[in-house]
């Protein structure tokens, strides 16, 4: 493979500024260890976005064991062109479209889950309606509020908001980044970060205006008070 | 829902709230931001939105979600390309091979006393399961691969007095208790207890990870070497000091974590002497760095004797208690008996650092000043002072009486609140945005480790932390004394989702 001049200045440039393309690059050398490494320095972040676009944490771990696989199968021919995140996290933009376009073709997941299914996520819905029985309220606590921000996500984001808010709030990637990542445009990837962001003010409006949960969701959380 | 079920009233504001704006862009908002009521609220809201952000409860990956990873990835990519992989339906068939072990494992050890027709094979597991549950543990020292020079290796550790300074012992069971889960489990199968399907997971994969030692090429297999070093560990006459060592490096190097991987290749290539020796230096160099950073520049930076460390975090540990007593005592103050023990329950349930963001933000925001306890007795001084070593005392004799109050003073103040490895790691993956973590990653490693160290410290103890029960409570104490205006809080960072919760937490 022979490699123009600006592609090995950057590669060059990315090998320097970016200690987990050095680590990629000692992956590409067979070292064992440093894909153990890049597994562990990526897996949790890996695993929030997949279990936030595919709301099932089983799926979520398959999904990330997937990525991983074709990190590793991709080592041989992998060139530092960006940060090594950005490089990342397309794979797994694509191994999550897939994931996606194949769940709505066979429609396997349950996509209203229940307070006590896995996540434990109650929809934004059901919690609407719990609220709406002038049922006492309370204020929430940080791990409630988490669950409610979740709820929020999953019900009133789509995946492609999903990926780019998610990359945006917790990869701090660029537009720019993230256009490559989701392979969009920069406009396009401007106005779907604006709707994501809308939207999610718009859902968590109601918790946040009066920083209450419905009676009916204390239960899990409050045993220890009684 | 598509992209266009919501139109984003101000789309611009997100890009100016993501820094993705031309100065001439930014400058034209910020001349509407000025004069626009409705635009200012829009721009809070957003922001406040994408703050909230922060409460969704961090993803952990388990050990064995790792473990697995690199497995399903070795036995993969060594095999054809298929059209789908289906990982997950490897970890099924693991847990399917779990379940089926559990009696299987049972009965091993409920009849090992009695048997006499157990084969060759199955004694040879149940020989092994120790192994696999200390598998980690061994593997740490080489064992697999120099079982003398492990064993010389964990000997001098013992012989040489403070190597690891840092590590109490309460810190290394705190860690074994969560790594090492093998352990409990060997006595919940001993004992016929129930093994949830979690742990038998774990066994299995060490077993696995065994078993791929077991396939040398010629020679003794890593395995053949793992059994001899747990032979030659658990019959040495010190066989227990030996572990506690063995536990202490082991979480020695847990802390160092894999930012620490070139720190630890070159241990690991160091004779057994040179790496006991090796392993002292950094450790002393880190003791001087902490303690030679002073809080005030008024103290001289003098660092104690490593010997006095266990004294000095004692007193340390003292010293929080009695400050967390004032402070209890002070929110209390003005309080129901009701009220009390929810403040307790609250407190009791709050990891400790939160308790100082606690003290820190009711200082602030109430304009009390509750001083930390202090030695402030000379003849106490004195009595410390006594119990330190020889070498603590020759730094200190030149110093007069009182600075020689304020020295000891700071010491125990930076036990208080040293920061460990594992804490900035830890803070390091989940304290940090993106952005933060980026910056950290363009310097080098012991500037990185400063930084960090400066902002870890800087969130524990000036950042008003939002969404915190604490915040809360701290919020409602200040009200109900009237006090909030007489002094700022001391960081303004997110003051909106800090002053969020406004009911009262009296349910009744």
């Amino acid at each position: 493979m022979t490699l123009s001049d600006s592609t090995i200045k950057k590669s060059q440039y990315y090998e320097s500024i970016d200690p987990d393309v050095r680590l990629m690059l000692q992956v590409q050398a067979d070292h064992a260890e440093a894909f153990e490494e890049l597994t562990r320095r990526y897996q949790n972040r890996l695993l929030h976005v997949m279990e936030h676009l595919v709301r099932n944490k089983d799926q979520a771990q398959d999904l990330a064991q997937e990525v991983f696989l074709r990190v590793y199968r991709s080592r041989k021919t992998y060139i530092p062109g960006a940060k090594f995140s950005t490089w990342f996290f397309t794979i797994a933009n694509n191994v999550a479209n897939n994931a996606l376009r194949n769940r709505s073709r066979r429609k396997e997941i349950n996509l209203n889950p229940t307070p006590n299914s896995e996540n434990g996520v109650q929809s934004l819905e059901t919690m609407a309606k719990d609220a709406s029985g002038l049922m006492p309220s309370r204020q929430l606590d940080s791990r409630e509020l988490g669950e409610v921000v979740r709820a929020a996500i999953d019900t009133a984001l789509n995946e492609r908001q999903k990926m780019a808010l998610l990359l945006s709030k917790f990869e701090n990637m660029s537009y720019q980044e993230i256009a490559e990542t989701m392979d969009l445009s920069l406009q396009a990837v401007k106005s779907l970060l604006s709707r994501a962001r809308t939207s999610l003010k718009t859902a968590l409006d109601p918790y946040f205006q009066s920083g209450h949960l419905p009676e009916s969701y204390r239960g899990s959380f409050d045993k220890e008070n009684e | 829902m598509s992209d266009n079920d919501t139109n984003a009233k101000f789309p611009e504001l997100v890009a100016y709230l993501d820094g993705e704006l031309t100065t001439d862009e930014r400058a034209e908002i910020e001349g509407r931001l000025a004069s626009d009521k409705e635009y200012r609220g829009e721009l809070a809201e957003l922001q406040r939105t994408w703050d909230l952000l922060d409460a969704l409860p961090p993803v952990v990956a388990s050990e064995s979600f790792t473990q697995s990873t690199i497995e399903m990835v070795a036995l993969k990519a060594s095999a054809p390309t298929s059209p789908r992989a289906a990982p997950i339906r490897w970890l099924r068939f693991i847990a399917v091979v779990v379940l089926m072990l559990v009696p299987i494992a049972a009965f091993y050890f409920g009849y090992w006393n009695t048997q006499k027709d157990l084969n060759a094979n199955n004694r040879q597991t149940l020989d092994d399961i120790p192994i696999y549950e200390n598998l980690e543990l061994y593997r740490s020292v080489n064992a697999e691969l120099d079982v003398e020079g492990a064993m010389k290796f964990l000997e001098l550790l013992v012989e040489t007095e403070t190597v690891f300074f840092d590590f109490d012992e309460s810190d290394v069971e705190e860690a074994d208790s969560e790594q090492d889960s093998s352990v409990q489990l060997v006595s919940s199968v001993k004992s016929s207890g129930p093994i949830s399907d979690e742990k038998m997971q774990d066994l299995l994969y060490r077993q696995r990870q065994f078993e791929n030692l077991e396939s040398g090429d010629g020679g003794p297999s890593q395995a053949e070497s793992l059994r001899k070093f747990h032979q030659q560990i658990t019959n040495h006459p010190n066989s227990d000091s030996l572990f506690t060592s063995l536990r202490k490096f082991r979480e020695w190097l847990r802390n160092k974590g894999y930012r620490g991987q070139e720190v630890i290749d070159t241990i690991m290539d160091l004779s057994p002497a040179e790496r006991v020796a090796e392993i002292k230096r950094m450790e002393e160099k880190d003791f001087e760095d902490r303690y030679s950073r002073s809080f005030s520049s008024d103290v001289p930076a003098i660092s104690p004797s490593p010997k006095d460390v266990a004294l000095i975090n004692r007193i340390a540990n003292d010293w929080s208690n009695s400050y967390m007593m004032r402070v209890l005592e002070h929110l209390m103050s003005n309080s129901t008996p009701e009220r009390i023990s929810e403040i307790e329950a609250k407190l009791d349930a709050a990891p400790t650092e939160h308790h100082y963001r606690a003290i820190l933000m009711m200082e602030g925001r109430r304009g009390v000043r509750i001083s930390p306890p202090r030695i402030s007795n000379e003849e106490n001084i004195k009595k410390f002072i006594a119990g330190l070593s020889e070498e603590s005392k020759e730094k200190l004799s030149w110093l007069s009486e009182e600075v020689q109050a304020e020295v000891v003073q700071m010491w125990i103040g930076i036990a208080l609140f040293r920061v460990k490895d594992s804490d900035l790691f830890e803070f390091y993956d989940n304290g940090l945005n993106g952005k933060q973590r980026n910056s950290l990653k363009s310097v080098d490693a012991p500037r990185r480790k400063e930084l960090l160290i400066k902002a870890f410290r800087q969130t524990l103890f000036q950042r008003s932390i939002p969404e915190e029960d604490l915040t809360e409570l701290i919020n409602k104490e200040s009200k109900s004394d009237n006090e909030e205006g007489s002094a700022k809080p001391k960081s303004s960072a997110k003051p909106k989702s800090s002053a969020r919760p406004k009911k009262k937490l009296d349910g009744a």
